[in-house]
């Protein structure tokens, strides 16, 4: 049986002086040499002078970037404007959670909102930062933080306690809108 | 007998049966609030409405009997469309607190809006607004705001309960349910209407805001707060703790109904003072030790000088708490491996009344004497031991449960038993019978071991394990085989339907009990 063999022409149109091979290896090579190079030495004119470098490389601890604010950090509880934190402990997390690090007692309080979490722990070393948690919250309580430095030397230090999650809701703004217009599409 | 079409399944069905009911039993789904089986029909909610061919409109079906030849549709578009059209309704005063609300996840409301509802509410007005949580019984709080005045609770009081404390008052959207002016929701049943309310309007105060329902597992068991045999459910969580019991249906034995007492005893077991490990006396402390040395300890006990166990003056109290399987392990052990026939129970007497709660403060009074922990062949009661004590005929006690302080002369026995040589008592919690003793052997209640109850009116029922039991206590019936085992009497049992087995080849009563028969509903040994 023939086989069929189909030609597949490469859109490779080399001039003279590219096919004549040398040149263009001694191209490549000055380019990576000079970045070799600006690697090296580049710092001392940054720290004599005080320019700033032309290389991307940002020195974390000291620097750091903006993450846009879809990025997922540590889950963090909010406290509305009234002082109070806004979880009511409906369990919604604690049921969605698929690494199961989230667990709640929930208690009666005095207050309108009846409900409130005597505990709320969640182990860090177990989160997986999916955001399934801030996408379930029907009072918009539990939302994921840009912070990422949880790194700990004790796993017991991992269960981040109630007083250890919660933040004001005047620093959440933009996490908060950026919630509110992804799943408004949903018409929660 | 009519015969009709339902769904395209043709049914027959006795005479003056409701489409609800035959709909049901034939596992036909029909949405209902105010239906419930064991209640007379309101037909107030408007949820059940079907289209039946030849009728004008659609009808309701909890309280339309079935006829001849009658087709009935109740998922056709026209019912559905109603259907949304009444959870409209329902909806637009109910609040939307379904994360606060403790009903939820077991909430009908939750449950048919998702099936039938729609998803978008099209009133635009302001919700009317109505007390929110007070209390309105001893164990029961109230939103009125939740309510959808489906009138079970109410006519759970007039009927079952026969209190009639709650009444709807007040007419149109301004009705509500509320209570006679000074008088509580306050009978012996009054936290069935939390089970039977469709939503979170009743909770109960005792298990609101402790653990959400989707976390609790439901374990099949009987009620041991007294000789009915309640048939529950126990609803547990990660398999460790205890939150709430929930009547399960048996219409031998409860309907769907239990009393409140028994409703809280879950309490019991999760109490500080249980006992956890075995004790031995030594000086005027009682030391925590293993279960082999308690167990030798109490071997070399009872028995003589000789070596042999010292028959005549051992005395055997045994408890009504027991399983069956229980009971005669430890009959056998008294009669077989001591040698004695001095065995004999007590039960605490209570309230009771004419519905579900019984004189017999104890799970199986029945059982017991069925298994023949009664005095036979010239043993003794335990009146004659307790009066044997003091004139030397009793030496060796071994007691088991602590019903024999609920005697009127308690305290004189207490005060006896300082005479005997040796006391051994089993018991689940730490009492003024276990400070006495010379060994404490802790053991697990019944929510922490499989067996079997045997109510009083005969009806043989299983409980099965839900907890662990904590600490290092053990079955009684695993006790007791130990401990004969230690005696040099080898009883080896793996299970308690080992023993159910071998009750049934010689207890006559017993012959057709096992434990495939007895599956939730139980078997009657008359």
């Amino acid at each position: 049986m023939a086989i069929d063999i189909i030609k597949v022409k490469r859109n490779v149109n080399m001039t003279f002086w590219e096919r004549i091979y040398i040149p263009e290896i001694l191209r490549g090579i000055s380019i990576t040499s000079r970045h070799f190079f600006i690697n090296l030495v580049g710092f001392i004119p940054a720290i004599l002078f005080g320019k700033k470098r032309k290389i991307f490389t940002v020195y974390y601890p000291e620097e750091k970037l903006k993450y846009p604010d879809a990025y997922r950090g540590r889950p963090i509880l909010v406290i509305g404007d009234d002082g109070v934190e806004k979880c009511v402990a409906c369990g919604l997390c604690e049921r969605m959670c698929p690494a199961f690090c989230i667990s709640i007692q929930p208690a009666e309080t005095e207050l309108d909102k009846e409900r409130y979490p005597e505990t709320f722990t969640i182990d860090q070393s177990r989160c997986i930062v999916c955001g399934f948690c801030e996408e379930v919250c029907p009072k918009e309580a539990i939302l994921m933080s840009q912070d990422i430095e949880i790194a700990d030397y004790d796993r017991s230090k991992m269960l981040y306690q109630k007083e250890d999650l919660l933040i004001p809701e005047k620093d959440l703004r933009t996490r908060q809108a950026y919630v509110r217009e992804a799943f408004a599409r949903w018409n929660y | 007998m009519p015969t009709f079409t339902i769904d395209n399944k043709t049914i027959t069905v006795d005479k003056g049966t409701t489409i609800l009911k035959a709909a049901l039993e034939n596992g036909i789904k029909i949405p209902h609030f105010c239906y419930y089986e064991k209640l007379s029909i309101d037909g107030c909610c408007r949820m059940c409405l079907v289209e039946v061919e030849k009728m004008p409109k659609l009808t309701i079906a909890c309280n339309t009997t079935v006829a001849d030849d009658m087709v009935v549709h109740t998922h056709s578009p026209k019912v559905m469309k109603a259907r949304a059209g009444v959870m409209e309704f329902q909806l637009i005063n109910h609040p939307l607190d379904c994360p606060i609300c403790d009903q939820a996840g077991e909430c009908r409301l939750q449950e048919y809006c998702f099936e039938y509802g729609v998803p978008h509410s099209r009133f635009k007005e302001e919700k009317r607004k109505k007390k929110k949580r007070f209390s309105i019984g001893e164990h029961i709080v109230f939103d009125e705001d939740r309510c959808i005045l489906c009138r079970r609770c109410v006519r759970f009081c007039r009927e079952i309960s026969k209190t009639g404390e709650v009444a709807v008052f007040s007419r149109g959207d301004r009705s509500y349910i509320d209570i006679y002016p000074g008088r509580g929701l306050n009978n012996k049943y009054s936290l069935c209407t939390t089970d039977i309310c469709p939503v979170g309007a009743l909770t109960s105060k005792d298990f609101r805001f402790k653990v959400r329902v989707w976390f609790l597992t439901e374990i099949e068991s009987i009620c041991p707060e007294c000789s009915n045999g309640c048939n529950i459910k126990i609803c547990v969580r990660n398999n460790n703790k205890i939150y709430r019991y929930l009547p399960r249906q048996n219409d031998k034995v409860n309907d769907t109904w239990m009393c409140d007492g028994g409703r809280l005893s879950y309490k019991n077991i999760l109490s500080e003072d249980r006992l956890t490990q075995p004790l031995v006396k030594s000086g005027d402390k009682q030391t925590p030790v293993k279960w082999d040395e308690a167990l030798s300890i109490i071997a070399k006990g009872f028995k003589g000088k000789d070596g042999k166990p010292d028959g005549p003056h051992i005395g055997g109290i045994a408890s009504p708490h027991f399983t069956n399987e229980e009971g005669f392990v430890f009959q056998r052990f008294m009669r077989d491996a001591l040698e004695t026939n001095n065995i004999d129970f007590t039960v605490i007497k209570g309230y009771k009344d004419d519905m579900l709660i019984k004189e017999e403060k104890a799970a199986n009074p029945r059982g017991a004497k069925d298994m023949t922990l009664s005095p036979r062949n010239g043993g003794l009661s335990i009146s004659e031991m307790i009066r044997g004590i003091s004139t030397g005929d009793i030496k060796i006690l071994y007691i088991i449960g602590s019903d024999l302080m609920g005697l009127e002369e308690g305290e004189m026995i207490l005060d006896s038993l300082g005479n005997l040589d040796f006391l051994v008592v089993q018991d689940t919690h730490v009492s003024a019978l276990s400070r006495k003793a010379d060994v404490v052997l802790p053991s697990a209640t019944f929510a922490e071991k499989d067996g079997t109850f045997t109510n009083i009116n005969g009806i043989v029922q299983r409980i099965r394990k839900a907890v662990d039991p904590p600490g290092d206590s053990l079955p009684d019936w695993k006790i007791i085989s130990r401990l004969s085992k230690a005696m040099g009497y080898v009883m080896e049992y793996n299970s308690p339907e080992e023993i159910m087995n071998e009750i049934a080849k010689e207890i006559p009563a017993y012959k057709d009990v096992n434990y495939k028969k007895i599956e939730n509903q139980g078997i009657s040994v008359g």
